[in-house]
């Protein structure tokens, strides 16, 4: 049984490095993509991380995912370390936290159709409710009609393809889901639809989000708090209002001059 | 009075029954901007490759686009051999891609790459294309350009890269600069200070520039004249607007109200519906089923192109021709 | 899917090639109606005799009718080039696939060993099985795909490397999917392109290692024959028994040029039905 107050996740002075293929003798150079950072996410709440390309924002979404190894810090994801879980461990804790990845198209494996796609999802799940009508209902939800299940991910357009996987992450019920830039490729009326069906749907299904984007504007309407990183490092974190309209620091007023 | 560099006349482009776009007449005058908005799909990037004559083979276009070279002799571009285009597209009218990096090649360094588009243009010296090729690396803002010369466009960041890609495009000592999207994946930030990059290059080398975007805030930043397209079709053109023109197709306007929400970090009011599919465009005007002040008529018949007096025209049978701004 | 040479179209190569090898195969399999011969009747008064009315291809040193023959050997050369080709996909395939995904110490190894698998001297290594007497086509079936495997080995991994790093195989594994069932549901059919161009390609020149092993004594022994053995039996006397290795070359250049063109073909296909994801083959 969880205690009350305790967070979805927690990230802990999070340190990830890569190595390059080195110059000058040095055989390899590490470079910190991420240094030192720490947040967390609290049930009910909504978190945006914020930064330019290159600030490491998509380095610290793949440690959460397990996809890369830190070089330091802790990862807790329902007050579990996941750096100490064994790989089934690893399988089972990946049902609560579903990503939604920039390239929607390339998340959409090319070969499946939509509805093998969502089913996998459904088998994977073991959702208890009939199939075919869940489904259903969660394409309704999302807006897309029913036709879809039957086409491959190429015959969809880019809007379409953004639902699809925002559906299959939502499948399971997850208590988070993550969204790595999911604005970036959209056109500002796509981006005024699909920030009202997120927020619809948070509203609908008390959902979590943990919001990667280098756009200021387009994810104050669905964050709780901001935190804010340059060069893989910590610049500041806030409530969303404090940061938008009452920050000090002259990064972030850099970011929002960008914007408005 | 500017002369007038590119007049594009009913343009249209085609395959078998779809109409990839339709309608599209303008001039662009020397030293002047022409932003094209529209969303994702509806024609901007096809109707960029076809000024040029790069649309894809097979495609059928109509209409007329004239070019004039030196700003005398006047090219049909829909009619002109390849030979005369290939002399055209690079040196008189320089292209900007969305992905700078797609259009590298990978095995040439930067400075290569600009060099061997200087030698096919112009004669001289090794050392003079070189000092030539320096020159422009630091005209689109590299502090180091004899660094940036010898990198790999593998070893660019994205704001880099689109930079190279527009001193590329510049090596040409083009008339004309067409960018299609080229902020298109950069962050704000670097968003922001690219376009402004091109703006300054463009005035000060006295350069025309249409620039391609989806983005109304950026295009209402430049001065010059708009054309709003929608599902290929234009709704609107506006010439040199800002605070105080008032658009009149409920497209743009609509468009401007999402803008002007996100700028003050509000939620926006989506505009309803989703962009028709370019094989199955909705009879009529095609904006009418996402539209709030869509009558009858609407559906039953195309409007046809009205106007409103100092330059402004629009494709709609109840536009906003006065409204008060608060 | 257009075509940059105007007037041919994009898939030539596959159509003709598919053309020759169902012409070739119904051939092969039609052979009873074809010919009224059988592979091993001799007729010793008509030994070594040029293509005749009453032998259409002519004879060979017993006598028996080139053409029956021709058939028959059509069916066993196809036969165990084809079973030795799916052995090697089935073995190939799955270690590329394994390599590929895991990486790491077991790749390197696997490498390494095909390395020296390949390092091997193959003449040496029929001699030594010829010279241990036993021969039969299963063993020519088993000799040619271990010979065969490592190729396609490597051929898979390395689109295995590529596969493994989208997106969508990221995603598959974030929704918690067993390895298993990312790398037989997701991955292979997204290398199965490569898979089958080599299938193909492997075919025609395992065709052609036959006709090299019958070359050396290791391949269908008599009276059964292949077209390798026919071809080495017009060895002694090339020039006055012309008809023997003539036929069974063409047969065999026929084969191998029909397969190469569907192999071809069907690479074309994958690069431009999905030109995002380039085929490593």
């Amino acid at each position: 049984m969880l205690p009350k107050i305790s967070p979805i996740l927690e990230v802990k002075q999070l340190v990830v490095s890569y190595h390059s293929g080195g110059r000058n003798g040095h055989l390899f150079n590490d470079t910190l993509a991420v240094q030192d950072i720490s947040f967390s996410v609290n049930p009910g709440e909504s978190l945006a991380i914020v930064g330019e390309s290159g600030s490491g924002k998509t380095s610290i979404l793949m440690a959460i995912l397990g996809f890369i190894q830190p070089a330091a810090g802790n990862i807790y994801f329902m007050g579990k370390d996941i750096r100490q879980l064994s790989s089934a461990e690893m399988i089972e804790l990946r049902h609560w936290i579903q990503p939604v990845f920039q390239d929607s198209g390339a998340s959409l494996n090319p070969r499946m159709t939509i509805g093998s796609i969502l089913h996998e999802a459904l088998r994977v799940f073991n959702v208890d409710d009939d199939r075919q009508e869940f489904i259903q209902k969660l394409l309704t939800q999302i807006g897309l009609e029913g036709g879809i299940l039957s086409r491959y991910s190429y015959q969809l357009s880019g809007g379409q393809k953004q639902r699809v996987n925002l559906a299959r992450a939502m499948i399971g019920k997850p208590k988070l889901i993550i969204l790595d830039e999911p604005f970036a490729a959209q056109d500002i009326s796509n981006q005024a639809n699909f920030v009202n069906l997120l927020l619809n749907l948070r509203q609908t299904f008390a959902l979590n989000y943990l919001i990667v984007s280098h756009n200021l504007s387009v994810i104050t309407p669905l964050a709780d708090r901001i935190l804010v990183i340059r060069s893989g490092q910590f610049v500041e974190e806030g409530p969303v209002a404090e940061i938008i309209f009452h920050t000090t620091n002259e990064y972030t007023k850099t970011l929002i001059n960008a914007v408005s | 009075m500017a002369v007038d560099i590119l007049v594009v006349k009913d343009l249209s482009l085609t395959l078998n029954d779809i109409v990839f776009f339709k309608d599209i007449s303008f001039s662009l005058k020397l030293g002047r901007t022409l932003t094209i908005i529209g969303e994702t799909g509806c024609g901007k990037s096809l109707l960029c490759k076809s000024l040029v004559g790069l649309q894809p083979p097979g495609f059928k276009l109509a209409g007329s686009i004239l070019f004039y070279r030196d700003c005398s002799q006047a090219v049909e571009v829909t009619t002109a051999t390849a030979r005369t285009m290939s002399t055209i597209r690079g040196s008189q009218i320089g292209f900007v891609f969305q992905e700078a990096t797609a259009s590298f090649n990978p095995l040439l360094s930067c400075g290569q790459q600009i060099l061997h588009v200087l030698r096919s243009q112009n004669t001289g010296s090794k050392d003079t294309l070189k000092q030539k090729t320096l020159a422009l690396l630091e005209q689109v803002g590299f502090a180091d350009a004899k660094r940036l010369y010898r990198c790999y466009p593998h070893q660019l960041s994205g704001g880099m890269a689109q930079r190279v890609s527009l001193a590329l495009a510049l090596a040409g000592e083009p008339q004309i600069l067409i960018a299609d999207e080229p902020s298109y994946a950069l962050d704000s930030v670097a968003k922001k200070e690219y376009l402004q990059l091109i703006k300054d290059l463009c005035s000060k080398n006295n350069l025309s520039l249409i620039l391609v975007t989806h983005d109304i805030q950026e295009a209402f930043s430049y001065s010059g004249d708009i054309l709003v397209l929608y599902a290929g079709c234009p709704a609107e053109i506006l010439n040199n607007p800002s605070e105080k023109v008032i658009p009149s197709h409920p497209y743009t306007q609509a468009l401007l109200d999402i803008a002007k929400a996100f700028r003050n970090f509000k939620l926006p009011q989506p505009i309803p519906g989703e962009a028709p599919a370019i094989s199955a465009p909705p009879q009529g005007c095609r904006f009418h089923p996402r539209c709030h002040r869509a009558q009858p008529i609407c559906r039953e018949s195309y409007p046809e192109k009205r106007d409103l007096g100092s330059n402004h025209f629009v494709w709609c049978f109840f536009p906003n021709v006065v409204r008060q701004q608060s | 899917m257009m075509s940059n040479l105007k007037n041919i179209p994009a898939d030539l190569s596959l159509k003709t090639g598919t053309i020759m090898i169902v012409i070739l195969i119904f051939f092969l399999m039609a052979g009873s109606f074809i010919s009224p011969y059988r592979p091993e009747l001799q007729d010793l008064s008509q030994t070594l005799s040029p293509p005749s009315r009453g032998h259409p291809l002519g004879t060979d040193f017993y006598g028996r009718d080139l053409l029956t023959r021709l058939i028959y050997g059509g069916r066993i050369t196809l036969g165990i080039s084809t079973l030795a080709t799916i052995l090697a996909i089935m073995i190939g395939s799955v270690i590329g696939l394994l390599c590929g995904f895991f990486g790491g110490l077991f790749d390197l190894l696997c490498m390494r060993f095909i390395d020296v698998l390949l390092g091997f001297p193959r003449i040496f290594i029929i001699l030594l099985i010829i010279g241990l007497g036993y021969s039969s086509l299963g063993l020519v079936v088993l000799v040619m795909a271990l010979f065969s495997w490592m190729e396609i080995a490597r051929i898979v991994r390395a689109n295995v490397w590529v596969v493994k790093e989208q997106l969508y195989i990221k995603s598959a594994q974030a929704l918690g999917l067993s390895r298993s069932r990312v790398i037989f549901r997701h991955i292979l059919p997204n290398v199965s392109g490569p898979i089958i161009v080599s299938a193909v390609l492997l075919i025609s020149s395992l065709i052609l290692l036959e006709s090299g092993l019958s070359f050396l004594g290791l391949g269908a022994q008599p009276p059964t024959a292949s077209w390798g053995t026919i071809l080495n039996e017009g060895r002694t006397d090339p020039l006055g028994t012309w008809w023997i290795s003539l036929f069974s070359g063409i047969l065999i250049i026929i084969s191998v040029i029909g397969f190469n063109l569907i192999g071809d073909g069907i690479q074309n296909l994958l690069n431009h039905t999905h030109p995002k994801e380039r085929n490593v083959a």
